[in-house]
Order: structure tokens, then sequence, then C-alpha cells
């Protein structure tokens, strides 16, 4: 009887992973299936716009007939309340929970399940979440329009602070002398086995995701900054209520400090793969003679499909941890005569952690940030061979579905699904880079 | 040459008639196999089809009707889950 349950479980973490979805990642301790962690990354174009929000999500063996119970953890360790219906104690109140009145056709189901209840909270994280809270629907005097500025502003504050910044600290071991697992908060299992290790599945992809909406941040925290002086309250709403709130200062000054010293933080940490890799290769372990062995195999490939794209790969300093990359433009198309050259940084602990990719040459290009950051997403993790195609894939698209969160490159992005005299001009500017990329090696 | 049979095994391929790759809602399974309790797809898992043309391994939709919470919905569509005008009540549990 209690296999049913865990089939089900085990179908729908696998169909979320294969997923191409980059707005959800989910992931269970081998020991329990039953005991889930799913991350939602904040919509763009709300206050919640590429922050990092956990939640424990508990099925009992009667799923799914009956529904899972779900916990927000990302509560600033229970004192912060991110939306009416996300409590600071980890409640999500939710119809198809049960957790809150439901309009009719709303409550559980077993046809529904675990990707459907995330989409339901990821709409909780709307633009004016003020509405959400029943008797506000339609609350619309100047005193609500007041308010519900007042709320966007301190949700965009405390989603940079607590759920992106405070989590990669914590990830990076900067500022120790805060109580450590801060973003996490509210797990059952953790308190249980407090000597254990906490379970934080997403550490690597949360360090990716930073780099890709680093240049995001940092412009929301420059606009931010303006409108709200370091020190101010933040504005009390009329749904909280004590120990049910969302209370502090705006402190933009500091919040781009630190948002500088985590992005330093993690080139450091990306730089420092070379020096661990290297000791591995000494050591003989497997993890070096594994990429040796499949940096040969895609050299030969390549050499042997000379019909395929022209590009040049090596190892910097023979060191199986630091691959160069140099890709020549395909005729015909936008990138047309440039040179570009591309460095892979590979952890000794690939593929738990994947590779980072840094563009040495400038590139004007929606998928690429002005830093470099490549914005790609590999079919098959383990394999190199999938990761290269899938950046060349990534820089040569024309036509790719929109997908706000692979937004890198925010200046050229808008260019790119604006208005058909924007897109020209982004053409024109990329293919100028293009041209100047070729003088650049 | 002649050529006698000394013994044959018949062998036979059934099918729902349903496309190949349609799931039951409730165990994720693809209608062509069982659901999460059975071993043999066919007579010992049947699948039922409800009057709103949403269908289900038979298991599957009677554990979520016998629970009070389903108030005898379906569960994609919310309707009274009846089949053929008959309540489920009236349906012979295999
Ligand atoms: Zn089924
Ligand atoms: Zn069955
Ligand atoms: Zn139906």
């Amino acid at each position: 009887m209690s296999n049913q349950s865990i089939l089900r479980i085990t179908r729908e973490l696998g169909e979320i992973q294969r997923g191409s979805d980059l707005s959800l990642a989910v992931a269970c301790r081998d020991i329990d299936v039953r005991q889930v962690r799913a991350l939602i990354i904040g919509p763009p174009d709300t206050p919640y716009e590429f922050g990092f929000f956990e939640f424990a999500v508990k099925f009992t063996k009667e799923y799914p007939t009956k529904a899972p119970s779900v916990t927000a953890v990302t509560t600033n360790l229970g004192r912060t309340r991110f939306n009416p219906n996300i409590y600071a104690a980890g409640r999500v109140c939710l119809s198809i929970l049960g957790t809150w009145r439901g309009e009719r056709g709303e409550e559980w189901s077993s046809a529904q399940g675990l990707e459907s209840i995330l989409i339901s909270i990821q709409s909780l994280m709307s633009s004016n979440p003020y509405e959400n809270e029943p008797g506000f629907e339609d609350a619309n005097s100047d005193y609500d329009k007041k308010n519900q500025e007042a709320y966007v502003a301190k949700i965009r504050h405390e989603t940079l602070r607590i759920s992106v910044i405070e989590r990669l600290e914590d990830y990076l071991g900067i500022g120790q002398e805060r109580v450590p697992g801060v973003t996490v908060h509210n797990v059952e299992e953790d308190y249980k086995n407090g000597t254990e290790k906490l379970f934080e599945p997403f550490k690597d992809l949360c360090k990716r995701r930073f780099l890709w909406y680093y240049e995001s941040y940092l412009q929301s925290i420059e606009r931010e900054a303006k409108r709200h002086k370091d020190g101010d309250r933040f504005e009390k709403m009329p749904f909280e209520g004590p120990g049910n709130s969302m209370d502090g200062t705006f402190q933009y000054s500091s919040l781009k400090e630190r948002l500088q010293a985590v992005y330093e933080k993690l080139n450091e940490e990306t730089l420092s793969w070379a020096i661990e890799g290297q000791t591995t290769v000494q050591k003989e372990m497997s993890i070096a003679s594994n990429l040796q062995r499949q940096f040969e195999q895609i050299v030969e490939n390549y050499k042997e499909n000379n019909d395929s794209i022209t590009l040049d790969l090596e190892l910097v300093d023979k060191n199986p941890f630091v691959w160069q990359l140099v890709i020549f433009g395909r005729p015909m198309t936008n990138l047309d005569g440039g040179i570009f050259r591309i460095m892979i940084y590979l952890s000794p602990k690939f593929p738990n952690e994947l590779p980072r990719i840094k563009f040495e040459t400038p590139i004007f290009h929606h998928r690429i940030s002005k830093n470099g950051v490549l914005c790609y997403n590999p079919t098959r993790k383990d394999d190199m061979k999938s990761h290269i195609e899938s950046i060349i894939e990534a820089i040569e698209e024309e036509s790719p579905a929109y997908d706000p969160r692979t937004l890198v490159n925010p200046e050229a992005a808008k260019l790119f699904w604006g208005t058909a005299d924007d897109k020209k001009i982004y053409n024109r500017r990329l293919r100028r880079s293009v041209q100047d990329s070729a003088d650049f090696c | 040459m002649k050529v006698t049979f000394k013994s044959w095994n018949a062998v036979a391929f059934w099918r729902w008639d349903m496309p190949a790759d349609d799931v039951c809602g409730i165990c994720r399974n693809p209608y062509e196999s069982t659901c999460s309790k059975c071993k043999y797809p066919g007579d010992d898992c049947p699948l039922l089809v409800g009057d709103c043309n949403h269908s289900f391994h038979m298991h599957c939709i009677f554990s979520w009707l016998r629970q009070e919470s389903s108030q005898e919905k379906c569960p994609m569509c919310r309707q009274r889950m009846s089949f053929n005008g008959l309540p489920r009540c009236l349906i012979q549990e295999v």
C-alpha cells in the first residue's frame, strides 16, 4: 500500500527534475522520498524577483488521496512573513492544501500534484501581494494604494537581503557571527538530528543563479536606494500582527556592499577549483581522470566531424579542471567572423557542482552578462559534451522561446525582446561586438 | 518436407482503446500498465471511464471516491462522478 505514494512521488520528482522549467527545483534525501525540498525562484517583475524561496514538502502514505503538508523555510528564522499567505512561522495558506478557505474547484484532488502546488505558491508571489489578503482584494482607496507600494518596497528589500544575500553568505561562510542556517528554518527533520548537517540540496543551483542574476540584483538595489533612505522603517500593513509580520529598516547601502562581496567570493571560489583540481590530479583521484578522458573524447569527436562548428578546445596548464574553448562564429549567422575565448572552470565535485562558464571575449548578447557569465542549461549534467553543445546552442539560437528566467543581461534582453526597432539595435550591437572580437583575440 | 507441431504457445497483444502516451491522472502510470497496486494489466486492473469522459484505473478512482473529502467528484473536472448515469455506490467493486 505504502508503495503507491512513493512510486508517484518518485515519478513526479523525476519529471520536474528532467523538465526545463527554470523557476522550480526539487530534491529529496535518498533515505526518504516523502521528505521533499522545493525551491521557487521568485517570478520576474514582482518584488520577489529572482529570490530563492525554499519549502519543505511532506507527503504521507495517503498521498495522492490526501494533500502533502507544505512549510516555508525561507522565513529569516521564523521572523519574517513574506506574503499575506506565507506566514513567518512557515504556514502556507493555500486552498489546494486545505489550509485556506477556497473557491469551489480549488480544493485538493488526487489529480493534483507537487508541481501544481508549487505553481499555486508561485502565483501568490505576485506584483501586488497586498491583494491576497481577504478583504483587501479590491482595496483601492488612497490609503490602500500607499500601503500597496510600501508593501512591495519592503518585500523587495527583504527578498534581496534574506532570500538572496544571506543565503549566499551562509553558503560561502561570510559573516559567521550570524547564526548559520538563517535562511532555512522550521524543518522538523533538521531539528531532530541537530548534530547532522543541514540538508542543502540547492547550494550549487543558487550560486549559479546568483551569477546569472547579479546584474539584475545590482540594478534593483541602485534603483531602490534612491527611493528609500538607509534607516527608514518598514511600514506596518493592516493585516500584519505580532510575531507574524515583516519588520525592519531599509539598508540598501549595506546590501550593495554585501552583494558585491558575495560576487567576489564566488569568483574566488571558481578560481580555487583549479588549485584543488591539481591536487586531485596528483592524488590520481577518479574525478581527475574522468574529466581528462571526457576532454580527450570531445577533442577527438570534433576533429572527426569537421563539417560541424569550428572550435578549439585546450586544457590550461594541462589542468583537466580548467578548459579553454575558442569558438569561431558560424558563417552566415550573426556570429560570422567572430572569435570567442571562453573559460570553463570545473569543480572537483563535478557534476554535483556544475561548471562555471566565463566569456573572456566581450560580447553583447542577451544570454551573456556584462561580466561574461553565460546562462545555459545542459541537458545531461554529468556529460561535458552536452555542456559544450548547450553552450554553443545558447549563443547561436536566434529565436528562442521567451523565458524571463534567462535574464542575465538586462540591457541586451530588453532590446532582444523589445519592438522590431529594438531588435534591430540589438542585432547591430551584437554584430559590432562580434567584429571587435577578432581584434580582441 | 512435413512439419508436425508438437506444441504451440499463443501470443496475443492487447491495448486499451486510448492514446498510448496517456497516463492515469491519479497514479500517473500509463493506462496501458497497471495502477501502482497491481502487477498485471488488463482485466485485473481495468479502466473506468466516467460520464465526464475522464478515465482512471478502477483501483485509483475508487480509492479516491472512498474518501469523504472527494465528495464523490471527479478529481480532474470536479463534476459529480457517475458511470453510465449510475453513481459509484451502484457499481460493484471487483
Ligand atoms: Zn491509476
Ligand atoms: Zn490496479
Ligand atoms: Zn472528469
